[in-house]
């Protein structure tokens, strides 16, 4: 068993109990074990019709379309934090669809997406808006493994050059999940060959190329699905690359806390829908872990029980990444596989994600 | 006048000809337009179902790599050359002909310039194997595809090979691709141990994970900003980017991605896999000299202990 890397205790008081309930790997026998597994996995707040109703209460947050989008001051100020001045939108790098053009001459901020780039650097930057899209690459700040000297950023530097730029790209600091960053460094290896082919490991090199950090977002404790800032940082504690995943948040329409009572579905009944999802695609015997934890989902992702609601969220389109539209909130399952012994060739099963609902009425209405 | 009219019809007749070269090469040239264009090959091959001769379980693998095959193509260099999902998904596509029999992957998987192959894989030995949907019959039967170590070459087992008829890049979008105790074997399905040294061509680039990977609607969109990074910084940096994941599954695991080259040295190596993109590929190998990679130190995931570099 390895060691948990989350610390559960240290999240808001009120939430905690929904994050994470994990179950240990154990093996599975039969079915009704599976739905034992997804009993034990349920955070104790399923079914809980006040916290559901505090869940869907939560204030909405304009995500990066608003301060990326239509204000060019800001923009420069962001751009500023990350050493990207020269970056430049030229005549149609702006895309508007047109339609959404207001009386006051500007553009309705959902309408924008932007490729600026540096001529010099061929640094480029992307902001889809209404997606909550934001991309900056600067090959120039690439770790040359031939020329540049190791990376020495510490990780304290590396957090605080990702909080600075959060910061100047309008994000929310509080929306920003410390507890979960991650920060991971980046290394590089090169061995030679013999003629036979046989490594010389002794003549082997290794470089400390970048420093990558990554902080999810939350709101009031609880996770937002695939919402994230994650930078790469050079040997000079510059931003060679950031993606930001940082939608508009809004709870859905009709998701009223008043009139959520009979709606609330109860445990067994998540249960079940666990067992079954899980089940479609899981034989018997072949679970050995799963968790569940209560986050904001899009509800365009959220499936329904019993369908295949993936192929219904690659046909839509692709809506499907956490980018547009309303949140919910919903259960995130992740299941995994027996993990084999080294090396024994025995079957290695890719771990699997699941989005159930934990309101009556919030499935996709295109699943199934 | 005569000579006049002869004129006249001499230029007539010129000036006809030459309208008529112009249009058809005019014509030439939009019909090859396309292909030049986009003149280079994305395919995909994989599984989402494991329900035929080779049983395992089954995931919506596809909706998560459509998402890179989707992107690839809209950047005016590659176009869409193939979406090969569950049909046919014996080893045949994936083989070598110089390693089994019947193989056929120079004009399937090696036909393409940058390909993504999804399926379980398998830590074997000192391998990366992948999990088929077909056995290829009884005088094949076999469900797996095998890529090479040391001793289970020159058709003593090993199966995979790649570059050695056009491919470029290799993504592995499978559990154990990339195992960091495998990486030294890694380097050896850039090339046909028979074919690569007389025809010059060998793969420059594999992408893969560290242990187990992962499946969902979440993780889709990291496949599409894969393909649309790629070409504006390295291949290298936009697999590790985008592929790297933490605090997933009941023992917060993480997604560990890991990008591998090879080149005729040290620099060649380097110089490869920190500046190739798709819009910048350079010419093959001459020799594979040196294998070089990037990983996430102590990268976590299930299925594996963490990465530890083995030199």
């Amino acid at each position: 068993m390895k060691i948990t890397k989350r610390n559960i205790t240290g999240l808001v008081v009120m939430f905690a109990a929904l994050q994470l309930t994990i179950v240990p790997a154990q093996s599975q026998q039969s079915c009704p074990e599976l739905h034992e597994l997804a009993g034990g996995s349920l955070p104790s707040l399923v079914g809980d019709v006040d916290t559901m109703a505090a869940l869907v209460a939560v204030a909405g947050d304009p995500g990066i379309a608003a301060s990326m989008s239509g204000d060019k001051k800001a923009l420069k100020l962001a751009l500023n934090a990350i050493g990207a001045r020269s970056l430049k939108a030229s005549k149609g790098d702006c895309r508007f669809d047109g339609r959404r053009k207001r009386s006051d001459g500007r553009h309705d901020e959902e309408a924008v997406h932007c490729d600026y780039k540096a001529r010099k650097t061929g640094a480029t930057l992307s902001i889809k808006a209404a997606e909550g899209r934001l991309t900056f690459l600067d090959p120039t700040r690439s770790f040359q493994a031939q020329t540049d000297p190791d990376n020495e950023v510490t990780d304290s530097a590396a957090a605080e050059t990702i909080k600075a730029v959060a910061i100047a790209f309008g994000l929310d600091e509080k929306q920003l999940d410390y507890q979960l960053a991650d920060i991971a460094r980046v290394k590089v290896a090169s061995v030679p060959l013999s003629e036979s082919g046989i490594p010389d490991t002794d003549a082997a090199t290794v470089q400390v190329a970048e420093v990558y950090t990554a902080v999810p977002r939350q709101v009031q404790g609880v996770g937002v699905h695939g919402s994230r800032i994650q930078a790469s940082i050079d040997h000079r504690g510059q931003v060679a690359r950031m993606h930001l995943r940082w939608p508009e948040f809004r709870v859905c329409e009709g998701n009223e806390a008043s009139r959520l009572g009979p709606r609330v579905l109860d445990p067994s009944k998540v249960k079940i829908a666990i067992a079954e999802e899980v089940g479609e695609q899981w034989a018997c015997g072949t679970v050995a872990g799963l968790r569940s934890s209560i986050m904001y989902v899009p509800a365009s992702e959220v499936d329904s029980p019993g369908t295949d609601s993936d192929e219904t969220a690659n046909d839509s389109g692709g809506d499907d990444d956490g980018s547009a539209g309303c949140y919910v909130p919903a259960l995130v399952v992740q299941v995994t596989g027996p993990e084999p012994l080294e090396d024994s060739g025995e079957v290695s099963y890719a771990g699997a994600e699941y989005l159930l609902p934990l309101l009556a009425g919030n499935e996709d209405p295109d699943d199934g | 006048m005569r000579n006049n009219k002869h004129n006249n019809n001499t230029l007539r007749a010129t000036a006809w000809m030459v309208c008529a070269l112009l249009t058809v090469a005019t014509a030439g040239i939009l019909a090859v337009s396309p292909a030049a264009a986009n003149h280079l090959e994305a395919k995909m091959y994989g599984i989402d179902n494991w329900d035929q001769d080779c049983l395992q379980n089954s995931l919506n693998w596809s909706a998560q790599v459509d998402r890179w095959y989707n992107e690839i193509d809209d950047h005016g260099w590659y176009h869409q050359d193939g979406r090969f999902v569950d049909t046919g998904m014996d080893r045949s596509p994936f083989c070598d002909p110089d390693a089994a029999s019947p193989c056929n992957d120079g004009w399937r998987m090696d036909e393409g310039d940058a390909v993504m192959i999804f399926m379980h894989g398998s830590d074997s030995g000192n391998h990366w194997r992948g999990a088929l949907r077909f056995d290829g019959g009884d005088a094949v039967n076999d469900c797996w595809i095998d890529a090479p170590e040391s001793g289970t070459e020159f058709g003593a087992g090993a199966e995979l090979y790649a570059g050695d008829m056009d491919m470029e890049y290799l993504h592995l979008s499978s559990c154990n691709s990339m195992d960091d105790d495998n990486l030294s074997n890694s380097w050896r399905m850039f090339r046909d141990p028979i074919d690569s040294p007389q025809n010059g061509r060998r793969l420059h680039q594999a992408d893969g994970f560290h242990g187990f990977m992962w499946i969902g609607s979440g993780f889709r969109a990291d496949y599409e900003d894969f393909a649309d990074d790629a070409f504006s910084v390295s291949i290298k940096d936009s697999w590790m980017d985008n592929m790297r994941r933490n605090n997933v599954g009941a023992n917060n695991d993480d997604q560990c991605p890991v990008a591998l080259a090879v080149g005729s040295d040290r620099a060649d190596c380097f110089n490869r896999i920190d500046n190739e993109r798709y819009n910048n590929t350079m010419s093959d190998p001459s020799a594979i000299g040196y294998y070089c990679y990037y990983y996430y130190d102590g990268c976590d995931p299930a299925g594996e202990t963490p990465f530890t570099d083995p030199n």
